[in-house]
């Protein structure tokens, strides 16, 4: 009888481990026509411009998918030996850290700048915004008329004591709202007006779908969330009680964000990750980029899908989508300060 | 046992001796648990350069509200699931009542639904905007009063129904491992029923009560779906915070070793408590207790009240998902990859199970051979990744893999002029460690448990008969533990295929499982698309707990 | 007033086959120590857990101190019936220390009288030292103790104890025997005690009842059991019995060994089987006598001889062992019964 010796036992479970791991990695050749994404755009958003990208070029796409932070730390984790090409975010916060923590790289691209405007990507191209989400104010159309209505700032009139709905400090499209009002309207300012809209009693949800059905169902009257939301639910359903004001219009304009991409540092297939964002920014691809998810095109040129831009056009905050990123850290210590939760 | 035979003692600075151990066994155990350890001390270790800035920051804002929040979750969600899961094994037990044995093993469903799942169910539910209120503003008009599902009390509501199962278990167990005639001698002294039980079946439970209170109260602890859902600022709400928002993650490791701590002093109180009280009978094993008839009013109460529990806490999730797959299906997301889906979880699950009994194995048996002080504190340090949050362990094993990768690939580039690449990072084995981490405090808790049951007494009579250490090993202890070991096995295969941001973080390359699928959808408020998936993991985790439903329920008839 | 009072007791559990405990009768004086006595199976622990009210009974009626707890319409559960229990295996609750348990079942007293009744029991049982530890930290006897007291803590008017003494050591057993004896009676305590030990009854007990099958065969005092067993299984059960058969006649009873004295009055020409017990015997060495020595138990101070007559029958006598008589040799028998006991015959031997 053999002595089932613990070191035995040891043995078989580190080989197990082991084995397991390379598995995955060596089917993984290093071929020439292929571009690798990690991406914290969903599948459903990216799939079918990866086929177009792939049906125009022949270069296979792969992806990754996973929330920005944990593609953050596993790029940095992985460091020399990441398989990933391109790094794609659906704010430009990560973006913004991920440049700044050396993860990505710059590169010159004519069709870059002549697609994408400079607020809406980095300087060196570190990273490319490929669509727009603008943060609108939304009100019920059964109890308030739009001549109430102008700025954020304003949400913070004693009428609105009790009516207001706003999306939780926690989710990076508040902060990255408060992180532009710093940037532009500095921060003593901007605290004052988050006090504004807590002393209002300010309804806090943690999703907008749930603020915009809030309006709908009454338990509160106006609310500030991302353009696409809306436009989901008014393609469920078109008489949805729900419209959009575009405030500031008489200053700085509505606040956008980006959803974009850069090269990681390391990237194994340079040329195919310039190729896939350069093919991304061209109209052609907005529309598919953007209209999946009732977005706006960052390219100027491409037209935004009809559903939306029945909307009408707005001016929008042309501050440096950056400075999102960069304040961030200062926004969320502002509301944490302030007690919006 | 293997025998003890003198070890060398090697002399080590001055009184300090070393001594080398003859006995792989404890050796072993320590090995394995310091190794599991390792990430968990990689986390708290952060503590030593605090980032004061930002602690200063928080003190100023809502150190104490989160200190407040997270104490009082704990304590509600304990209270909780005491309540209802002892509850139920005492009625379950003790009583005869119409369809018990139905309910006895349908009352452990609720582990095979993911409790973000049954808190965006019933967020989705009882909300403003959900169907309960809308259809009461409907009847009653719309001024009518509802209680706030989104808060203090909601969550806990959400957390006791998911987290009850474990006392359930426990306790049940406890309960029937009582001994009959020492409930009759209680009788015989004038007690009467609720007196027996709150004066001795209770007590003499408590050892078992206690460890699925940890567990339940560790696992709420380390959730963050559902708090986030329902916007209660906890410990780990703060903890992402600080990470996403600040872009801080030293300082998220260091709030995420301040949960640990938490978890530590919890579990020392509850030992200190203790004292030198025995809860187990020193007697002979005498039958279980027999239950009672209940009639008339009682009997349907009592069905009521476990219905009631199981209606809540699994029914009506399940059937929500189920209305929301079937008004989905339609939609873009059910495709030919499912299956590869599923393969891929279960996979998942059935790795990090093997590996998770294995291991408790390993250490459960360095701790009953040893007695060594340094291999228990590696034990307990190695169980307490329950208490943590999935990717805040995710980060904790992903430095010291990139480590070893970068070391590794150094070494060979050196000496024979290949890249080794990225071997364990990002690979099946790092994501599968990253489970045992998490998970390793659920199998050493069962196998611990069933150990307790293996005599010295045998271990020595199956030596004089013949039989070599491994030969005990395997004729006489490995029947005995069995149920222990399948138990720990399931328990740790559902929670793997529940698990979702560690898996996000660590899984290889084109892996796909089904907590991704779920993530991809709730992460952009695609909740009705994500009840597939969510359905899909219930049912893949129905049929283990089905099982180790069915081999408690035998477990009455006296079998191990 | 009479204690306890039991009439009729049956118990089945299960419809078909005999029943657990069967027409069970028994009255009990205040003060009375009682054995119930048998093998296993017999129905003794039945019967106590019927007492205690563990189980209900299927017909029969139970009263304690005059009050009915249990019959066709009432039952009172255990718990109301004021009847102390100690347990084959103790049941000692673990969480609880030496004092804790004893104090168990004393919560209607009021504090200052719970303190001295516990220390009272501690000192009765000699545990006064051991107050503070856990059950865990005591001896066997020790425990026992412990569980005696704790039943008499509430002065039950009546106390049962099951198989109390089984669990514990020969020595420990003897100087139990004493000591449990010794407590009762300065309580003053009513007992019923069920053992399957016949020494350790007839020691204990003012009256033992032996039963059967579920049936109480006999109940009285230790002698009238030993030497007028009412049936052939009371005989064996409580001491060598061997069976001879014999004839009534003007003399008396003639058997193999001889003629006894008709002390039963039977009429003549009936046919008996007589009781012969080993102290009844008496062996003279004589190699023309009536019986062979067939084996030889030395016992220390005495032996234990099977001698077989003429007609094949073998007896069993109890001699000293300085009668120096082994297997092979032949020797006279000669019956000096104390009482004839004679049962009718159960088959014709002429």
């Amino acid at each position: 009888m053999r002595r089932r010796s613990p070191w035995n036992v040891l043995g078989v479970l580190s080989i197990a481990i082991i084995l397991w791991g390379p598995a995955a990695l060596v089917a993984e050749a290093r071929e020439v026509r292929e571009v690798v994404v990690y991406s914290a755009r969903i599948e459903k958003l990216i799939k079918p411009m990866f086929e177009a990208f792939t049906h125009r070029t022949g270069i296979t796409v792969k992806y990754f998918t996973a929330s920005e932070a944990e593609l953050f730390e596993r790029l940095k984790a992985e460091g020399v030996h990441t398989v990933a090409d391109v790094f794609m975010t659906v704010d430009v916060g990560n973006l913004w850290i991920a440049e700044h923590a050396g993860l990505l790289q710059g590169f010159d691209s004519p069709v870059i700048a002549r697609n994408i405007p400079p607020h809406l990507r980095a300087k060196d191209n570190a990273w490319v915004g490929l669509s727009v989400r603008a943060r609108p104010i939304m009100y019920s159309t059964e109890r308030v008329k739009p001549s109430e209505l102008s700025t954020y700032e304003a949400l913070g009139d004693p009428k609105w004591r009790g009516r207001l709905c706003l999306r939780t400090s926690r989710k990076v499209y508040t902060q990255s709202l408060v992180a532009t009002m710093i940037k532009t309207l500095g921060e003593p300012r901007t605290e004052e007006v988050i006090r504004g809209w807590m002393k209002n009693e300010a309804r806090i949800l943690d999703s907008d779908t749930k603020q915009l059905e809030a309006i709908a169902a009454g338990q509160c009257d106006v609310t500030i969330a991302n353009t696409y939301y809306l436009a989901r639910l008014k393609a469920n359903d078109p008489a949805f009680p729900v419209a959009v004001f575009w405030p500031n219009q008489q200053d700085r304009g509505v606040h956008i964000n980006i959803s974009g991409a850069g090269v990681t540092r390391y990237a194994k297939h340079r040329e195919n990750a310039i190729r896939l964002i350069e093919f991304l920014s061209s109209s052609e691809a907005q529309n598919l980029y953007a209209d999946g998810n009732y977005e706006y095109p960052a390219n100027g040129g491409a037209k935004p899908h009809g559903f939306i831009a029945a909307w009408g056009s707005f001016k929008a905050d042309s501050v440096d989508v950056a400075a999102a990123g960069a304040l961030q850290a200062e926004a969320v210590k502002l509301m944490d300060r302030v007690g919006y939760k | 046992m293997p025998t003890r035979q003198a070890s060398p003692a090697v002399p080590v600075a001055g009184r300090l001796t070393l001594r080398l151990p003859r006995d792989p066994w404890p050796l072993a155990a320590g090995a394995v648990a310091l190794v599991v350890a390792t990430p968990i001390l990689v986390v708290v270790s952060s503590l030593v350069t605090p980032s004061l800035d930002i602690w200063s920051h928080l003190w100023q804002t809502q150190l104490l509200e989160l200190i407040w929040n997270t104490l009082t979750l704990s304590v509600g969600v304990g209270g909780g699931v005491v309540l209802l899961g002892t509850g139920l094994a005492w009625l379950v037990t003790m009583y005869r009542f119409p369809g018990r044995a139905v309910f006895e093993w349908l009352l452990i469903l609720p582990l095979a639904v993911p409790a973000y799942v049954i808190g965006f169910v019933y967020r989705g539910l009882f909300d403003y905007t959900g169907p309960v209120q809308s259809g009461l503003r409907r009847v009653l008009g719309p001024g009518i009063w509802f209680p706030d599902i989104a808060s203090f009390g909601g969550v806990v509501l959400v957390m006791t129904l998911v987290f009850y199962p474990y006392v359930y278990l426990l306790a049940r167990t406890a309960f029937l491992e009582q001994s009959e005639t020492t409930l009759e001698a209680a009788r015989a002294l004038g007690a009467r029923r609720t007196a027996v039980f709150w004066r001795v079946a209770l007590p003499l439970a408590r050892p078992s009560i206690m460890a699925g209170l940890s567990l339940a109260v560790m696992e709420a602890l380390a959730d963050f779906g559902t708090v986030a859902i329902y916007g209660y600022n906890t410990f780990t709400v703060a903890i992402y915070r600080v990470w996403f928002g600040l872009f801080n993650r030293q300082a998220a490791t260091e709030l995420a070793s301040m949960l640990l701590l938490f978890t530590l002093a919890i579990f020392v109180a509850e030992r200190a408590l203790r004292g030198r009280a025995r809860f187990y009978q020193t007697e002979r094993k005498a039958h279980s207790p027999a239950p009672t008839m209940l009639t008339g009013w009682r009997a349907w109460a009592a069905s009521g009240a476990a219905g009631a529990v199981v209606g809540v806490s699994f029914l009506l999730p399940v059937t929500q998902l189920v209305i929301w797959t079937v008004t989905g299906l339609t939609g873009p997301d059910f495709d030919d990859r499912y299956p590869g889906f599923m393969v891929n979880t279960v996979t998942l699950g059935a790795l990090a199970a093997i590996l998770a009994v294995g291991a408790a194995v390993l250490v459960a048996y360095g701790l009953r051979l040893s007695r060594s002080r340094i291999v228990a504190a590696c034990a307990r340090i190695a169980s307490m990744g329950y208490a943590l949050p999935g990717s805040v362990i995710a980060v904790g094993v992903l430095g010291p893999l990139a480590f070893v990768d970068r070391g590794l690939d150094a070494l060979l580039r050196h000496t024979v002029g290949i890249s080794s690449g990225l071997l364990l990072t990002g690979s099946m084995g790092g994501l599968v460690f990253a489970y045992l981490v998490r998970f390793l405090a659920v199998s050493v808790q069962t196998v611990e448990a069933s150990l307790v049951k293996v005599t010295p007494s045998m271990d020595m009579a199956g030596r004089s008969l013949g039989l070599s250490p491994g030969g005990v090993l395997r004729r006489i202890h490995l029947p005995l533990i069995r149920g222990g070991l399948c138990t720990g096995a399931i328990l740790v295969f559902v929670d793997v295929i529940k698990e979702m941001p560690a898996t996000l973080l660590l899984r290889p390359f084109g892996y796909e499982t089904l907590a991704v699928r779920i993530w991809q959808f709730t992460s952009e408020s695609f909740w009705e698309a994500a009840a597939l998936p969510a359905l899909t993991i219930v049912a893949a985790g129905m049929l283990p707990v089905l099982i180790l439903a069915r081999s408690s329920v035998r477990s009455r008839q006296g079998a191990p | 007033m009479i204690l306890l009072s039991i009439a009729h007791l049956t118990k089945r559990f299960t419809p078909h086959d005999l029943p657990a405990l069967d027409d069970f009768s028994l009255d009990v004086e205040p003060g009375e120590i009682i054995a119930l006595l048998g093998p296993s199976g017999s129905g003794k622990t039945t019967a106590l857990r019927l007492i205690a009210g563990f189980e209900k009974p299927d017909a029969g009626v139970v009263v304690i101190s005059g009050k009915t707890m249990a019959d066709r319409k009432t039952f009172v559960p255990p718990e109301g019936r004021g009847v102390g229990m100690v347990f084959q295996e103790y049941a000692l609750f673990p969480h609880l220390t030496v004092e804790e348990n004893i104090a168990f079942g004393l919560r209607t007293l009021d504090p200052r009288t719970r303190v001295h009744r516990v220390h009272g029991m501690l000192e009765t049982v000699g545990l006064t030292s051991f107050a503070g530890r856990y059950p865990h930290e005591l001896s066997g006897g020790q425990q026992q103790r412990v569980a005696l007291a704790r039943a008499l803590a509430p002065r039950p008017a009546l106390l049962l104890l099951d198989e109390p003494f089984s669990n514990l050591d020969a020595d420990m057993m003897v100087q139990m025997h004493l000591e449990v004896y010794t407590i009762l009676r300065e309580l003053g305590t009513t007992a019923i005690f069920v053992t399957h030990d016949q020494e350790e009854a007839f020691m204990i007990a003012d009256r033992v009842g032996i039963l059967n099958q579920g049936r109480l065969e006999q109940l009285g005092s230790s002698e009238e059991i030993y030497h007028r067993p009412a049936t052939r299984f009371v005989a064996r059960f409580v001491g060598k019995a061997d069976f001879l058969p014999g004839r009534v006649t003007d003399e008396g009873i003639a058997t193999e060994i001889g003629t006894l004295p008709n002390t039963p009055g039977l009429p003549g020409g009936t046919q008996v089987e007589v009781m012969i017990r080993p102290d009844h015997i008496e062996l003279i060495p004589d190699p023309m006598g009536n019986a062979m020595v067939v084996t030889r138990q030395f016992r220390g101070p005495d032996s234990l001889l099977v001698v077989q007559l003429r007609s094949g029958a073998t007896i069993h006598s109890h001699q000293p062992s300085t009668l120096t008589l082994h297997p092979g040799d032949r020797a006279k028998v000669v019956a000096r019964p104390t009482h004839v006991v004679a049962f009718l015959a159960t088959k014709p031997w002429l």
